[in-house]
């Protein structure tokens, strides 16, 4: 018996509801475009993956921590949609959550005045993400526990996997788990351009092209996605979206910035999780890497495939969704547990948008075009953040 | 289970540098990642951690806004309202980039990873104990697992903790459950150790 996904509420660039963010993984959306939430006006790169519903960006007042905003919404929905919380006591179910940079609001920190005093407890609440998700969880009544996962663009599958432990473990019996991000504000969507990892030159829709030759840098994107999680003997057949079977993570411990470029760790990751998932690495069918499109990156992720994959690595399909949305940062390890859950019921590898030419430093098994279709009974899921925590997760179809 | 747990006064020194053997790094520390390390280093002064020893690191709710008075400063210096574009031009040049990795959640957890060659199991979490003591207690791990917390204060005080703890020590702590910063752990053990 496994642990399984019976729910998701999401807030993204791909949509607000599962039915829309689906059709657009499917499309190959492109939902990265110019800034519309904020002004941009001498900005060097505006690019970002914003928050749309029907493909309108969700506008809201600077005032507003659009990561507590619609992690709040995401899990209203996943609540109201899905409705599994009922059969559990608010004591038996906890909520983890990937989470980053707390949101500086300069403007209204300036407007407000609030510079002048020493910052202290009782400051403005939206610089406080653990206030708001704490208040999240109580009004949701969410009873066995509020955790917050800070690993960066790993937080979210930290989130995940220490959720499936919890309900393989028998800690608790349900958990509601994701990650909520956004970095798209003047201080971090800055600080971030200033740490390097940004693409520059692109159209905006064009600028996030993960493995390809000519990718220069990342673009931010933002979203909150949670999922429920439950043992599969407590849900119905028909509820089932997926099922994981294996978590492993671990830590570069090599630079702050960079990725090991021999990639052993994010390697043993990987076998940690096949290990926990008690299959070997033949049975793995695809790959859904991290893929930020940062020059670093690809490289590092075919050494590490390569390590655990040996021969077969050159001919293992593998994908990224970044190229469509942006990197959520915080929340991207739950947002592309949407595209794995797509592959596994439906089948096939899709094309990993913006990727044209083949990179020699990382020659890896990318789609181009159209979908491959291929029988996917175990898919690898991996994540790595900008201070070295790899993750790796094997996901398994469920046969309804 | 063994703890050590620091306190530093806002202008009292931490001997980070007795610590450290990548010092260059230390730029990029706060004062609660520092005090972080120093727990770490007496708390191995002996002998090294495996690299696979499993590493949870929390730290706490931020009051680190003063990185952004500077930028909030300028604003007032040159009598301009604020716009995007006097952000561009004015305010990012106030702010160091040092900030940006000091605001950063993971980074003390990824430093003392660094420093010490952890590559085992880890989270990186903020606020409660409870996410620190449970990531320890679902650890597959034989032995002892690392935990640590590190809170900086609006007034510049700083503390940390770090332990050795069994995933069973870890399952029977009363503050398993509880949704009280994962500091408050450490401020207890280690004053009743003192």
């Amino acid at each position: 018996m496994s642990v399984v996904i019976t729910g998701i509420g999401v807030r993204s660039p791909l949509g607000c509801s599962v039915k829309e963010a689906m059709e657009n993984i499917q499309k190959g959306t492109r939902c990265v475009a110019e800034i519309e939430n904020m002004d941009t006006t001498g900005f060097t790169q505006k690019a970002a993956g914003e928050i749309r519903r029907k493909g309108k960006v969700v506008k809201t007042e600077p005032c507003i921590d659009r990561k507590a905003k619609f992690l709040d919404e995401a899990i209203g929905d996943l609540i109201s949609e899905f409705g599994h919380t009922t059969k559990y006591t608010p004591g038996e179910i906890a909520l983890n959550v990937g989470s980053g940079v707390d949101y500086v609001d300069i403007e209204t920190l300036y407007k407000k005045r609030e510079f002048e005093y020493p910052p202290a407890e009782d400051i403005s609440a939206h610089y406080k993400s653990v206030k708001l998700i704490n208040q999240i969880a109580a009004k949701y009544e969410i009873e066995g526990g509020t955790n917050i996962f800070t690993a960066a663009c790993a937080a979210s599958s930290q989130a995940i996997g220490t959720s499936y432990r919890m309900i393989k473990k028998g800690y608790r019996k349900a958990v509601i788990t994701g990650g909520s991000d956004s970095m798209i504000n003047y201080v971090n969507y800055i600080g971030f351009q200033h740490l390097g990892a940004m693409a520059s030159g692109f159209e905006a829709p064009y600028a996030c092209k993960p493995f390809d030759k000519n990718r220069n840098g990342t673009i931010l994107g933002e979203g909150a996605i949670v999922l429920f999680l439950e043992h599969e003997s407590k849900a119905a057949k028909k509820d089932i979206l997926a099922q994981i079977i294996g978590y492993g993570t671990t830590m570069d411990a090599y630079a702050v910035t960079d990725p090991d470029p021999e990639a052993t760790s994010l390697a043993n990751a990987i076998e940690k999780a096949l290990e926990d998932a008690a299959i070997t690495p033949e049975m793995i069918d695809c790959v859904h890497l991290h893929g930020t499109a940062t020059p670093k990156n690809a490289p590092s992720e075919y050494k590490a495939l390569k390590q655990v994959f040996g021969s077969k690595t050159e001919s293992l399909p593998v994908y990224s969704l970044k190229g469509q949305t942006g990197h959520l940062i915080g929340s991207c390890g739950a947002l592309e547990m949407l595209s794995a859950i797509y592959s596994l019921e439906h089948q096939v590898v899709l094309p990993t948008v913006n990727f044209t030419e083949q990179d020699p430093e990382a020659p890896l098994y990318i789609i181009k075009d159209k979908p491959l279709e291929i029988k996917i009974e175990y898919l690898l899921k991996l994540n790595s953040s900008f201070g070295g925590e790899n993750t790796a997760l094997v996901l398994k179809r469920f046969v309804k | 289970m063994e703890i050590i747990y620091k306190r530093y006064l806002p202008n009292q020194e931490i001997p980070v540098y007795d610590h450290v053997s990548r010092r260059k790094l230390v730029k990029y520390y706060t004062r609660d990642t520092m005090a972080a390390v120093v727990c770490m280093g007496l708390l191995f002064k002996d002998k090294k951690p495996a690299s696979d020893t499993p590493f949870y690191f929390s730290t706490s709710e931020t009051q680190m806004l003063d990185y952004y008075k500077d930028a909030c400063k300028v604003f007032d210096q040159n009598n301009i309202p604020f716009s995007s574009f006097h952000f561009i031009e004015k305010a990012v040049p106030a702010i160091s980039p040092l900030s940006h990795f000091k605001s950063m959640r993971n980074m003390a957890h990824c430093f003392i990873s660094i420093e010490y060659g952890l590559k085992g199991d880890n989270a990186a979490l903020l606020g409660p104990a409870s996410g620190l003591l449970v990531s320890a207690l679902l650890s597959d791990y034989k032995g002892e697992v690392i935990i640590g917390a590190a809170k900086l204060h609006a007034d510049g005080t700083a503390e940390a903790g770090m332990a050795k703890i069994t995933p069973q020590e870890a399952s029977l702590d009363p503050m398993l459950d509880s949704n009280r910063e994962a500091i408050i752990f450490f401020r207890k053990h280690g004053l009743n150790q003192q």
